[in-house]
């Protein structure tokens, strides 16, 4: 000790008695202290040299660089670098943005260039429960009174996280029927348009403010429920009994009814995926005197092997009323097959060829039976953007086939 | 016509009023919180490290240069969040645990690499309410035994799971940066 004491008053310069009234003995205390505090934080932490966070700078050398940061045994030190939120807890770090957009050109029977959607997706964590999911689109690149397009919130919720796989939602938020309805970002389907049937049927995409619940489990199974506004479907004029024309998109919608929601769905981890999905309406058309309430029964099933896949959904409503009967209106369904092959190349892109076809009976004035035959191609060149084109038939009882080439492009991020 | 399906009688005489009434109440509740963890902790770091390798190992970490900061941009489509990445080998097994996002949320995946081969992948933590299939052992297993060809590409496809597509992707990315990592250290 007495050897220390003399080093450190020859490197720090002082006389053994200090005119500044520290003695050697304080100091050396203090040595102490900051040597105890030390080992704490290089054994909690690993050796001081190495900070915690990895923000080494690039280096200059083209060999890789690999180095011991930490002794061994550690295990609380790593869990405590893995388990906290990566996402940082600083404001801007616990706001993410996302979107997606596509443009399609329909050529054929008709000549159309539309920048369909442009989308905005604004989220925030509050804590590591409680988070804010929203989607704010553009349809039609111009909304507007006359304008073609409009201005819509599909989706603005808070999200609370209760257990692990249970979680609960309140706000507007889009129901969980079909493929399509919460998942639509254009690199995640084949086909320019969507799919018709997901579009006239259930009605794609429909979103509802209310609250829900999700609970999975980790054997593949899921459940959903949940309570929200209603449909409102016309009952007179030109789209008269369309249920897609019900959707009020919670714009000082009427409340007067309520609805529900469900779904149970299972992946399998083997490539198959189904759900089977439901919504029941307690009366699905304000305007008319009597009851109409309403019950839509659906599945879809996924399947993928290797570059192999196939989508199949059936979707079917069961509406009472004595005016949706007599306007051959109270059942209205629909369903597709849709297999697909995708090649992968090494340089990270894909190319997927698909056929599709879909069957639908629904109204809008009148009863509509389609039938329609898709075949089409995507190309991604990296996973997030796809460049797409397809020929649609559409056989319409009493009206002449409808054939359209579409191309579009599509990304989301 | 009838429904044909019975609907529970509260549900029939729940009116607008009583519609509203439940979200409050179910807002409430939920803001009240929950003493539960929100993330799904599969298993901790520490134990997939120890269980993997038999033991836990100095950690170490591989500290991108330049040009392999941009192979690692080609494989995930950005830069990986750090450029300093820590592993842990024993043997010819090396551990990475890697972490990348699905939709909005983290997701933190262990991979063990040996000899060029996956041979154990396995979700650690999951944070988000979508996608959270791809923690089934189903899923994973069919990433172990693959290798990397050309173009930094895996030897065998993967299956989509539908409606869990952004994490499928995400945890394929990892398991390629995975042997790409392995390959350099």
């Amino acid at each position: 000790m007495r050897f220390k004491h003399t080093l450190l008053a020859f490197v720090i310069g002082l006389p053994a008695s200090s005119a500044s009234g520290v003695t050697l003995e304080e100091l050396a205390a203090r040595l102490e202290l900051l040597e105890n505090k030390l080992q704490k934080y290089e054994s909690r932490y690993g050796p001081l040299k190495t900070p915690k966070q990895e923000t080494i700078s690039m280096p200059e050398s083209s060999g890789t660089r690999s180095s011991v940061v930490a002794a061994p045994s550690e295990g609380s030190s790593i869990d405590n670098a893995f388990l906290e939120n990566p996402g940082g807890n600083r404001w801007y770090e616990k706001t993410t943005i996302g979107g997606y957009g596509e443009l399609h050109l329909n050529t054929g029977d008709k000549d159309q260039i539309d920048f369909h959607r442009w989308v905005l997706f604004v989220n925030h964590r509050f804590n590591d429960r409680i988070k804010l999911f929203s989607e704010f689109e553009l349809e039609h690149s111009l909304s507007g009174n006359g304008k073609p397009g409009e201005v819509e919130l599909e989706q603005a919720y808070i999200e609370f996280d209760l257990d692990q796989g249970l979680s609960a939602k309140a706000g507007v938020y889009l129901l969980p029927l079909g493929f399509l309805n919460e998942t639509h970002e254009p690199d995640t389907f084949y086909g320019v348009e969507r799919n018709n049937v997901e579009k006239n049927i259930i009605p794609t995409t429909w979103w509802e403010g209310g609250a829900a619940v999700s609970k999975s489990f980790d054997s593949g199974l899921g459940f959903d429920f949940g309570v929200h506004s209603g449909l409102n479907v016309p009952t007179a004029g030109s789209k008269a009994f369309s249920i897609r024309s019900g959707r009020q998109k919670v714009a000082e919608a009427d409340a007067t009814n309520w609805a529900a929601s469900a779904r149970v769905r299972y992946a399998g981890g083997n490539g198959l995926s189904v759900s089977g999905f439901a919504n029941f309406q307690s009366d699905i058309a304000n305007g008319s005197a009597e009851d109409n309430s309403a019950l839509l029964l659906g599945a879809a099933a996924q399947y993928n092997s290797g570059g192999f896949g196939l989508r199949a959904l059936v979707s079917h409503w069961n509406i009472d009323g004595a005016s949706f009967e007599a306007a051959d209106a109270d059942k209205q369904w629909g369903y597709f097959v849709e297999p697909s092959y995708r090649w992968s190349f090494e340089n990270g892109g894909s190319v997927g060829i698909f056929g599709r076809y879909s069957s639908y009976e629904y109204a809008s004035g009148t009863r509509k039976e389609v039938d329609e035959y898709t075949v089409g191609v995507n190309y991604w060149p990296i996973d997030n953007v796809v460049l797409k084109a397809d020929y649609n038939v559409l056989k319409e009882d009493g009206k002449s086939d409808n054939n359209t080439f579409n191309f579009g492009v599509g990304y989301s991020f | 016509m009838e429904n044909p399906i019975i609907i529970p009688s509260i549900l029939v005489s729940a009116t607008a009023s009583k519609l509203r009434s439940l979200f409050f109440v179910t807002a409430l509740l939920l803001s009240g919180g929950s003493a539960f963890s929100a993330d799904r902790v599969y298993q901790k770091p520490s134990d997939f490290i120890r269980g993997s390798l038999g033991k836990i190992p100095a950690t170490k970490a591989i500290t991108l240069n330049a040009t392999q900061q941009k192979t690692v941009r080609a494989i995930l489509g950005k830069r990986y969040k750090t450029t300093s990445i820590r592993y842990w080998s024993v043997g010819k097994k090396t551990a990475l645990i890697l972490e990348e996002v699905g939709k909005a949320e983290y997701i933190t995946t262990g991979y063990v690499v040996s000899e060029g081969k996956i041979s154990t992948v396995k979700v650690l933590v999951y944070r988000e309410t979508h996608g959270w299939e791809v923690a089934r052992p189903a899923f994973t297993k069919q990433l172990e035994g693959t290798q990397l060809k050309g173009g930094n590409q895996l030897s065998r496809p993967v299956k989509n799971i539908a409606g869990a597509t952004l994490s499928v992707r995400a945890l394929t990315k990892l398991a390629r940066l995975a042997l790409y990592l392995d390959s350099i250290k």
